[in-house]
């Protein structure tokens, strides 16, 4: 046997003989599947589909120093969210809400392995998926995790506004009181002085000032809210580690950026209203670069985080655009102030008793535009505050899953119908040549140099033969019959 | 499997594949090349339950039903069967080996026409000893003179030395080989064992051959010179 030749002769012949054990194992590999899979207690599955919305900037203008909004970004807000979906505080309060009445009641690291976040492909929907071992309870846990989430979302974002909002409530009573004061010695002013109104140059003096005094104002409040907002966010990190800053020569530069902006609106708005094309051009940008800041420190804060705790994220972004903010208003406020200074020169023109009008005057009107812009933006925290954060929004509830997707009988039992056929076939050919015995003329020749005097066939399959004619022959027969009708 | 039912094929169903086959056999048996004449043949094979007994019942038939006289002898003294498919009593050879009865007395007709049949007798405690013994060989001499063929069954080579004791008493020797029961080296100690205790081997039968290889005839010339001649 130097050589051995795969002959399709033998290995037919192979699987003819041993077509009972290759049955049988095939046999009891399917039955086997089919029991277990019916025994396996079925494990259900609903789905809800979130839609993250991307922040977005305005219009993609052609200065832009980086595409924003691309698909990367729509990533990383994905991988944050289902972060803190997955996050042990929101699947905590899940498992209170939903598991509380179960026997074994499954800890953080067992629910975990239930939920699975999936993001669409270059889309913004977010699936999520959650296991149980029964229907009801796989929706019910499912649309619980997202309800808990938004909550938790929500939560996050108001807490700041609310700590704003309450900021920025102190800060009107004060500018109440602040304005009153100022109409007051207005008021005494004119009465002391006996000035029923201003000249009309002292007018139009006041005029051209009261734009700077708006903006003034505006930067006065921002700035407050500014830091009222790291106030919050400080308090919140207070149990983290601090000492983590986000930078990159990005940031600096779109820091710096908004700083000039910021002056140059100043700037703008001593001769010009709001209406003009070069005001709105400017503030326009700012929002921009503001944005771009945000994507920046998002960006960074991902990629040098100092933990893996996307809520702590989210606090040091907030945190960022904070100081941002800050470093803005403070350098605003230095170029307002030149500007007012300029303004005083132009009044120290004016007689005495002018002067002192104008000054009451724009102290009064400075005080009541601060109040009016505090009381607008008490007013917007006070909405936003009980508004629901729309960058997160429930696409689709879960439904009540109809079928189990474990365990896959179909799947299972092609499986092992296919690996029990593999199975037969292994051990009928290793038991073929495994055993190794004489057979055929050729063995006898080649084993025993001996002649062969006859080989008498098999009894049994003789019978066989003869008791059961194969398919062949029936079909011979078959047509055998209809040739002889049409003759 | 020994589960056969003893089936003599060649006188029930004469015109079955099978009883083609054994006739294809007794003709190659009737023309194998030996040194001088073929009149006593032994069947013997390696091991156990390789249908023996049936192969050489049958072969006895068919060489019968040629017009020769034969005469069959139950040499496997341990578990004689020839009596059984032929459904004779069992009083034979060793009666005549170790008591006084004649051979003429205990030769049996059987249902076939010039085949005789000579039972194993009793089971003795020393079946290889009686095989050996002259008186053995008288009787040997005695049944050649009644008819052209002798065959003899004797129990498997490898498990005791009866058929060796034989093997040289005798013109030709056939071994039996159960086709996908007996492994290569058994069947060559077989051959090796009949050789050396100087017997002629015409050659082998391959018995319950899978289906498939029935129509193929062979035919055989001195020594290993096989011709395949398909149908």
């Amino acid at each position: 046997m130097e050589e051995t030749t795969i002959d399709l002769k033998e290995i037919i012949k192979t699987i003819k003989k041993r077509r009972n054990l290759i049955r049988n194992v095939f046999a009891v590999m399917v039955i086997t599947t089919v029991v277990v899979s019916f025994l396996i207690p079925p494990t259900y599955e609903a789905e809800t589909t979130l839609r993250v919305k991307q922040p977005k900037g305005l219009a993609d203008s052609l200065l832009a120093d980086l595409p924003i909004g691309s698909s990367n970004d729509t990533k990383l807000l994905m991988n944050t969210y289902a972060e803190i979906l997955k996050s042990r505080s929101v699947v905590e309060s899940v498992i209170n809400k939903t598991q509380a009445d179960k026997q074994d009641i499954p800890d953080y690291d067992e629910m975990l392995k239930r939920i699975s976040t999936l993001p669409v492909k270059d889309s913004e929907l977010l699936k999520i998926k959650v296991t149980a071992k029964s229907a009801e309870e796989a929706q019910v846990v499912a649309n619980t995790l997202v309800d808990t989430f938004t909550e938790r979302m929500t939560l996050l974002v108001r807490s700041e506004q609310s700590e704003v909002r309450k900021f920025i409530g102190e800060r009107m009573v004060e500018s109440k009181k602040e304005l009153e004061k100022a109409e007051n010695l207005l008021q005494k002013y004119k009465t002391d002085e006996n000035i029923a109104a201003p000249t009309e140059e002292t007018k139009a003096i006041v005029e051209r000032l009261s734009a700077i005094n708006k903006l003034s104002a505006e930067n006065t409040v921002a700035l407050a809210a500014a830091q009222a907002k790291v106030s919050s966010v400080n308090r919140e990190l207070a149990e983290e580690k601090p000492g983590f800053v986000a930078d990159s020569p990005l940031i600096q530069q779109y820091k710096g950026k908004l700083a000039d902006l910021e002056v140059q609106l100043a700037t703008l708005s001593q001769n010009f209203t709001d209406k003009h094309p070069q005001v709105m051009s400017t503030r326009a940008a700012i929002i921009e670069t503001k944005a771009k800041l945000n994507t920046e420190s998002a960006r960074v804060l991902n990629a040098e985080a100092p933990s893996m705790n996307p809520i702590h994220l989210g606090l040091l972004q907030g945190k960022i655009e904070a100081e941002a903010e800050i470093a803005a208003g403070s350098a605003q406020k230095e170029a307002i102030s030149k500007i007012v200074a300029d303004g005083e020169k132009i009044l120290n023109k004016l007689p005495a008793k002018e002067q002192g009008l104008i000054r009451v005057m724009r102290d009064a009107t400075v005080a009541q535009e601060i109040y009016v812009m505090l009381a607008k933006r008490h007013e917007e925290a006070r909405i936003s505050e009980v508004m629901q954060p729309t960058d997160v929004q429930i696409i689709d509830v879960a439904a009540m899953p109809v079928k189990p997707i474990s365990p896959k009988k179909t799947l299972n039992v092609i499986i092992a119908a296919a690996l029990g056929l593999f199975t037969g076939l292994g051990i009928a050919f290793m038991t073929e040549y495994m055993n190794r015995t004489v057979k055929s003329v050729e063995d006898v020749r080649d084993y025993l140099d001996l002649p062969v005097l006859g080989s008498i066939p098999h009894f049994e399959s003789e019978m066989k033969l003869v008791a059961n004619p194969g398919m062949w022959a029936n079909i011979k027969k078959l047509v055998m019959a209809k040739t002889n009708k049409g003759e | 499997m020994s589960t056969d039912k003893y089936k003599l094929i060649v006188h029930e169903e004469a015109k079955s594949p099978i009883a083609e086959a054994y006739r294809t056999l007794r003709t190659n048996i009737q023309f194998s090349k030996t040194d001088g004449q073929l009149q006593t043949i032994l069947f013997t094979s390696s091991g156990p339950g390789e249908g023996k007994s049936t192969t050489l019942a049958n072969t006895a038939v068919a060489l019968a039903q040629s017009g020769k006289k034969v005469i069959m002898m139950d040499c496997d003294f341990r578990k004689p069967t020839l009596h059984k498919i032929f459904s004779k009593k069992n009083q034979g050879i060793t009666n005549i080996l170790v008591e006084e009865f004649y051979a003429e007395d205990l030769i049996q007709e059987t249902l076939v026409e010039n085949l005789r049949i000579l039972t194993s007798g009793p089971i003795p405690p020393n079946p290889s000893e009686l095989l050996g013994s002259t008186k053995m060989q008288g009787l040997l001499n005695y049944l050649k003179e009644q008819a052209d063929y002798l065959i003899i069954d004797a129990p498997p080579v490898i498990a005791v030395t009866d058929a060796c004791v034989m093997a040289s008493r005798v013109d030709g020797i056939v071994l039996v080989v159960n086709s996908g029961m007996v492994r290569p080296e058994m069947a060559q100690k077989a051959k090796d064992l009949l050789i050396k205790a100087n017997g002629h081997l015409l050659g082998v039968i391959l018995n319950r051959v899978e289906i498939e290889e029935e129509y193929a005839y062979y035919y055989y010339y001195y020594g290993s010179d096989t011709t395949k001649i398909a149908k």
